[in-house]
Protein backbone atom coordinates (compact mmCIF):
# COMPACT_ATOMS: atom_id res chain seq x y z
CA UNK A 1 0.00 0.00 0.00
CA UNK A 2 0.91 3.72 -0.58
CA UNK A 3 -0.08 6.94 0.75
CA UNK A 4 -1.26 10.19 -1.29
CA UNK A 5 -1.78 13.23 1.17
CA UNK A 6 -4.85 15.40 -0.86
CA UNK A 7 -4.96 18.25 1.39
CA UNK A 8 -4.34 19.82 4.69
CA UNK A 9 -6.77 22.08 6.78
CA UNK A 10 -5.79 23.46 10.10
CA UNK A 11 -3.78 20.49 11.60
CA UNK A 12 -6.35 17.82 9.85
CA UNK A 13 -4.81 15.65 6.65
CA UNK A 14 -6.73 13.38 4.22
CA UNK A 15 -4.95 10.81 2.87
CA UNK A 16 -5.57 8.72 -0.01
CA UNK A 17 -4.29 4.85 0.37
CA UNK A 18 -3.95 3.49 -2.67
CA UNK A 19 -2.13 0.36 -3.78
CA UNK A 20 0.20 1.21 -6.80
CA UNK A 21 0.28 -2.07 -8.50
CA UNK A 22 -3.30 -2.87 -8.66
CA UNK A 23 -3.71 0.56 -9.38
CA UNK A 24 -6.94 1.06 -6.86
CA UNK A 25 -7.68 3.14 -3.92
CA UNK A 26 -9.48 1.99 -0.93
CA UNK A 27 -9.83 4.66 1.43
CA UNK A 28 -9.21 8.03 2.46
CA UNK A 29 -7.46 8.66 6.42
CA UNK A 30 -8.85 12.01 7.77
CA UNK A 31 -6.33 12.31 10.77
CA UNK A 32 -8.50 15.00 12.75
CA UNK A 33 -7.07 13.82 16.26
CA UNK A 34 -5.22 17.60 16.90
CA UNK A 35 -7.46 19.33 15.53
CA UNK A 36 -9.69 22.00 17.39
CA UNK A 37 -12.64 22.23 14.88
CA UNK A 38 -14.81 19.77 13.04
CA UNK A 39 -13.62 19.26 9.31
CA UNK A 40 -15.46 17.61 6.46
CA UNK A 41 -13.87 16.07 3.33
CA UNK A 42 -15.35 14.83 0.23
CA UNK A 43 -14.27 13.37 -2.98
CA UNK A 44 -16.48 13.03 -6.22
CA UNK A 45 -15.46 10.21 -9.03
CA UNK A 46 -18.20 9.65 -11.71
CA UNK A 47 -20.18 12.07 -10.01
CA UNK A 48 -20.84 9.87 -7.45
CA UNK A 49 -20.20 11.41 -3.57
CA UNK A 50 -18.38 9.96 -0.95
CA UNK A 51 -17.94 12.64 2.59
CA UNK A 52 -17.12 12.69 5.94
CA UNK A 53 -16.95 14.44 9.16
CA UNK A 54 -13.95 14.04 10.97
CA UNK A 55 -14.80 15.08 14.60
CA UNK A 56 -11.84 17.09 16.55
CA UNK A 57 -9.77 15.26 18.55
CA UNK A 58 -10.55 11.82 16.41
CA UNK A 59 -9.35 10.52 13.16
CA UNK A 60 -11.57 8.45 10.51
CA UNK A 61 -10.85 6.01 7.91
CA UNK A 62 -13.82 6.33 4.62
CA UNK A 63 -13.59 3.44 3.14
CA UNK A 64 -14.73 2.90 -1.08
CA UNK A 65 -16.76 0.08 -1.77
CA UNK A 66 -15.77 -0.84 -4.70
CA UNK A 67 -12.36 0.54 -4.55
CA UNK A 68 -11.22 3.32 -6.92
CA UNK A 69 -9.92 3.05 -9.96
CA UNK A 70 -6.17 4.69 -10.89
CA UNK A 71 -5.51 5.60 -14.04
CA UNK A 72 -1.83 5.77 -12.95
CA UNK A 73 0.45 5.72 -9.84
CA UNK A 74 3.37 8.13 -10.74
CA UNK A 75 1.87 10.30 -11.24
CA UNK A 76 -1.15 9.66 -9.53
CA UNK A 77 -4.44 10.25 -11.29
CA UNK A 78 -7.82 8.72 -10.09
CA UNK A 79 -9.77 7.93 -13.18
CA UNK A 80 -13.25 9.51 -13.59
CA UNK A 81 -12.05 12.04 -10.66
CA UNK A 82 -14.53 15.08 -10.86
CA UNK A 83 -13.57 16.90 -7.18
CA UNK A 84 -12.32 16.82 -4.08
CA UNK A 85 -12.01 18.80 -0.83
CA UNK A 86 -11.97 20.06 2.67
CA UNK A 87 -12.82 22.76 5.40
CA UNK A 88 -15.01 23.51 8.10
CA UNK A 89 -18.02 22.55 8.26
CA UNK B 1 -16.92 49.63 9.97
CA UNK B 2 -17.22 48.02 6.83
CA UNK B 3 -14.65 45.98 4.76
CA UNK B 4 -12.21 48.23 2.41
CA UNK B 5 -9.50 46.68 0.11
CA UNK B 6 -6.40 49.01 0.83
CA UNK B 7 -4.12 47.46 -1.76
CA UNK B 8 -3.68 43.68 -3.50
CA UNK B 9 -0.30 42.52 -4.36
CA UNK B 10 1.33 39.43 -6.64
CA UNK B 11 4.46 38.04 -8.08
CA UNK B 12 5.16 35.31 -9.26
CA UNK B 13 8.60 33.30 -10.24
CA UNK B 14 7.52 32.26 -13.91
CA UNK B 15 9.49 29.41 -14.84
CA UNK B 16 12.31 30.22 -12.72
CA UNK B 17 13.50 27.89 -10.14
CA UNK B 18 13.27 29.20 -6.31
CA UNK B 19 13.15 28.72 -2.80
CA UNK B 20 10.98 31.97 -2.00
CA UNK B 21 7.96 33.87 -3.62
CA UNK B 22 7.48 37.52 -2.20
CA UNK B 23 5.44 40.09 -3.43
CA UNK B 24 6.06 44.22 -2.23
CA UNK B 25 3.13 46.39 -1.87
CA UNK B 26 2.66 49.55 0.53
CA UNK B 27 3.00 49.25 4.50
CA UNK B 28 -0.14 47.71 5.93
CA UNK B 29 -2.29 49.15 7.90
CA UNK B 30 -2.98 49.22 11.75
CA UNK B 31 -5.50 46.68 12.67
CA UNK B 32 -6.09 45.25 9.13
CA UNK B 33 -6.07 41.39 7.82
CA UNK B 34 -4.19 39.40 4.85
CA UNK B 35 -5.50 36.73 3.51
CA UNK B 36 -3.81 34.97 0.68
CA UNK B 37 -3.07 32.37 -1.53
CA UNK B 38 0.43 30.64 -2.88
CA UNK B 39 1.00 27.96 -5.71
CA UNK B 40 3.62 25.86 -6.18
CA UNK B 41 4.79 23.87 -9.38
CA UNK B 42 6.00 20.24 -7.89
CA UNK B 43 4.16 18.27 -5.78
CA UNK B 44 7.53 17.10 -3.81
CA UNK B 45 7.31 20.46 -2.62
CA UNK B 46 6.13 21.20 1.14
CA UNK B 47 5.42 24.99 1.91
CA UNK B 48 7.41 25.76 5.16
CA UNK B 49 6.14 29.22 5.76
CA UNK B 50 4.41 32.50 5.23
CA UNK B 51 6.21 35.49 6.73
CA UNK B 52 6.51 38.96 6.58
CA UNK B 53 9.54 41.63 6.49
CA UNK B 54 8.32 42.25 10.05
CA UNK B 55 8.81 38.99 11.15
CA UNK B 56 4.98 38.36 11.31
CA UNK B 57 3.83 34.11 10.61
CA UNK B 58 0.69 33.99 9.11
CA UNK B 59 -1.43 31.00 9.44
CA UNK B 60 -2.21 28.45 6.36
CA UNK B 61 -5.84 27.44 6.47
CA UNK B 62 -6.08 24.93 3.82
CA UNK B 63 -3.45 23.29 1.59
CA UNK B 64 -3.64 20.79 -1.26
CA UNK B 65 -1.55 19.19 -3.67
CA UNK B 66 -3.83 18.07 -6.82
CA UNK B 67 -3.46 14.95 -8.63
CA UNK B 68 -1.95 17.43 -11.72
CA UNK B 69 1.33 17.49 -9.23
CA UNK B 70 1.24 20.88 -7.99
CA UNK B 71 0.34 22.28 -5.25
CA UNK B 72 -1.47 25.77 -2.88
CA UNK B 73 -2.81 26.92 0.06
CA UNK B 74 -4.67 29.76 2.05
CA UNK B 75 -3.18 31.61 4.86
CA UNK B 76 -4.28 34.61 6.97
CA UNK B 77 -2.97 36.53 9.46
CA UNK B 78 -5.41 39.59 11.51
CA UNK B 79 -5.26 42.48 13.73
CA UNK B 80 -1.53 43.25 12.12
CA UNK B 81 -0.02 46.70 14.08
CA UNK B 82 3.81 46.84 12.54
CA UNK B 83 3.32 48.38 9.28
CA UNK B 84 5.16 45.14 7.03
CA UNK B 85 5.51 45.53 3.35
CA UNK B 86 6.79 42.06 1.88
CA UNK B 87 5.32 39.10 2.11
CA UNK B 88 7.17 36.01 1.33
CA UNK B 89 6.63 32.43 0.83
CA UNK B 90 9.17 29.67 1.59
CA UNK B 91 9.21 26.14 0.36
CA UNK B 92 11.28 22.87 1.32
CA UNK B 93 13.03 23.09 -2.05
CA UNK B 94 13.77 24.83 -5.09
CA UNK B 95 10.39 24.81 -7.44
CA UNK B 96 9.24 26.91 -10.51
CA UNK B 97 6.16 28.36 -11.22
CA UNK B 98 6.39 30.06 -7.33
CA UNK B 99 3.19 32.35 -7.11
CA UNK B 100 1.88 35.08 -4.27
CA UNK B 101 -1.48 37.04 -3.73
CA UNK B 102 -2.34 38.92 -1.05
CA UNK B 103 -4.71 41.21 -0.02
CA UNK B 104 -5.27 43.62 2.72
CA UNK B 105 -8.60 44.71 4.34
CA UNK B 106 -9.94 46.75 7.08
CA UNK B 107 -12.74 46.57 9.15
CA UNK B 108 -12.31 42.77 10.11
CA UNK B 109 -12.43 41.82 14.14
CA UNK B 110 -9.06 42.51 15.95
CA UNK B 111 -8.20 39.28 16.05
CA UNK B 112 -4.82 37.12 14.74
CA UNK B 113 -7.22 34.62 13.29
CA UNK B 114 -10.57 36.30 12.77
CA UNK B 115 -11.74 33.32 10.48
CA UNK B 116 -15.37 32.10 10.71
CA UNK B 117 -15.14 29.14 8.46
CA UNK B 118 -12.74 27.81 5.47
CA UNK B 119 -12.27 25.42 2.30
CA UNK B 120 -10.62 24.70 -0.32
CA UNK B 121 -12.01 22.18 -3.65
CA UNK B 122 -9.80 20.65 -6.36
CA UNK B 123 -12.20 20.01 -9.67
CA UNK B 124 -11.08 18.42 -13.11
CA UNK B 125 -11.90 19.69 -16.03
CA UNK B 126 -14.61 22.47 -15.68
CA UNK B 127 -15.31 26.41 -16.05
CA UNK B 128 -17.52 26.81 -12.88
CA UNK B 129 -15.18 26.79 -9.98
CA UNK B 130 -16.01 26.66 -6.58
CA UNK B 131 -14.74 26.46 -2.81
CA UNK B 132 -17.28 24.03 -1.63
CA UNK B 133 -19.45 25.34 0.63
CA UNK B 134 -19.18 26.59 4.61
CA UNK B 135 -21.15 27.70 7.46
CA UNK B 136 -20.55 31.12 8.47
CA UNK B 137 -21.75 31.96 12.06
CA UNK B 138 -21.22 35.69 12.00
CA UNK B 139 -23.65 38.18 9.69
CA UNK B 140 -21.37 40.69 7.77
CA UNK B 141 -18.89 38.28 7.22
CA UNK B 142 -15.67 38.90 4.40
CA UNK B 143 -15.93 36.12 2.14
CA UNK B 144 -12.59 35.99 0.61
CA UNK B 145 -12.09 33.36 -2.34
CA UNK B 146 -9.14 32.58 -4.41
CA UNK B 147 -8.57 30.20 -7.54
CA UNK B 148 -5.68 28.69 -9.20
CA UNK B 149 -5.75 27.13 -12.96
CA UNK B 150 -3.48 23.95 -12.18
CA UNK B 151 -2.66 23.47 -16.00
CA UNK B 152 -3.66 25.78 -18.29
CA UNK B 153 -3.91 29.55 -18.94
CA UNK B 154 -7.55 30.90 -18.12
CA UNK B 155 -9.18 34.05 -17.54
CA UNK B 156 -10.98 34.63 -14.43
CA UNK B 157 -14.35 36.05 -13.65
CA UNK B 158 -15.96 36.56 -10.70
CA UNK B 159 -19.03 35.15 -9.88
CA UNK B 160 -21.82 34.74 -7.13
CA UNK B 161 -21.67 38.74 -6.39
CA UNK B 162 -17.87 38.69 -5.95
CA UNK B 163 -15.04 41.61 -7.04
CA UNK B 164 -12.41 40.41 -8.57
CA UNK B 165 -9.38 41.96 -6.69
CA UNK B 166 -5.99 40.65 -8.06
CA UNK B 167 -4.77 38.53 -10.28
CA UNK B 168 -1.31 36.84 -11.58
CA UNK B 169 -0.58 35.55 -15.02
CA UNK B 170 2.97 35.43 -14.77
CA UNK B 171 2.96 32.28 -13.68
CA UNK B 172 -0.10 29.78 -13.21
CA UNK B 173 -3.08 31.80 -13.48
CA UNK B 174 -4.53 32.92 -10.13
CA UNK B 175 -7.08 35.21 -8.51
CA UNK B 176 -8.64 36.86 -5.74
CA UNK B 177 -11.82 37.58 -5.24
CA UNK B 178 -14.19 38.90 -2.07
CA UNK B 179 -18.06 39.99 -1.35
CA UNK B 180 -19.82 40.64 2.34
CA UNK B 181 -22.44 37.99 3.51
CA UNK B 182 -24.95 40.34 4.60
CA UNK B 183 -26.73 37.18 7.15
CA UNK B 184 -24.43 34.19 8.52
CA UNK B 185 -24.97 30.43 6.66
CA UNK B 186 -24.18 28.45 3.71
CA UNK B 187 -21.63 30.16 1.54
CA UNK B 188 -19.01 29.51 -1.09
CA UNK B 189 -16.28 31.23 -3.33
CA UNK B 190 -17.25 31.04 -6.89
CA UNK B 191 -15.58 31.59 -10.60
CA UNK B 192 -16.38 30.84 -14.27
CA UNK B 193 -13.24 31.03 -16.02
CA UNK B 194 -12.19 31.23 -20.08
CA UNK B 195 -10.91 27.22 -19.95
CA UNK B 196 -12.02 23.76 -18.93
CA UNK B 197 -9.19 23.08 -16.59
CA UNK B 198 -8.47 21.67 -13.53
CA UNK B 199 -8.74 24.01 -10.63
CA UNK B 200 -7.95 24.55 -6.80
CA UNK B 201 -10.12 27.47 -5.27
CA UNK B 202 -10.41 28.59 -1.81
CA UNK B 203 -12.34 29.99 0.67
CA UNK B 204 -11.72 31.93 3.98
CA UNK B 205 -14.92 33.86 5.75
CA UNK B 206 -13.67 36.71 8.09
CA UNK B 207 -15.50 38.29 10.88
CA UNK B 208 -16.44 41.93 10.98
CA UNK B 209 -15.26 44.00 13.34
CA UNK B 210 -17.43 44.60 16.45
CA UNK B 211 -19.85 47.54 16.28
CA UNK B 212 -22.76 49.03 17.90
CA UNK B 213 -22.82 49.88 21.52
CA UNK B 214 -23.98 47.42 24.10
CA UNK B 215 -27.69 47.48 25.21
CA UNK B 216 -27.04 47.43 28.88
CA UNK B 217 -24.55 50.67 28.33
CA UNK B 218 -27.08 52.12 25.85
CA UNK B 219 -29.53 52.04 28.55
CA UNK B 220 -26.85 53.91 30.76
CA UNK B 221 -26.13 56.52 28.40
CA UNK B 222 -30.11 57.45 27.78
CA UNK B 223 -30.31 57.91 31.35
Amino acid sequence: MATFTLGTSESCSAVLNYDPLGLTASSVTIDNSTGINPISFNIVVSGITNANVAQSGLSQVMAFLPPMLLASATPLIITNLNSFGMGTT
Amino acid sequence: MAFAHPQGQHNSTGGGSATTVAATGSAIGSGNVVLGTVFWGNSATTLSSVKDDKNNTYTVKDSTVATDGVGSASFILGNITNSPITITATFSVSTNFLTIIWDEYSGALASADPSDGHAFQSQTVTTSQSSGNIVTTVNGDLIYGASWDLNGASAFTAAGGSTIRTTDSAGAPGASEDKVQSTAGSVSSTFTSSAADDYTTYVIAVKPAATGVPNVLMGQIML
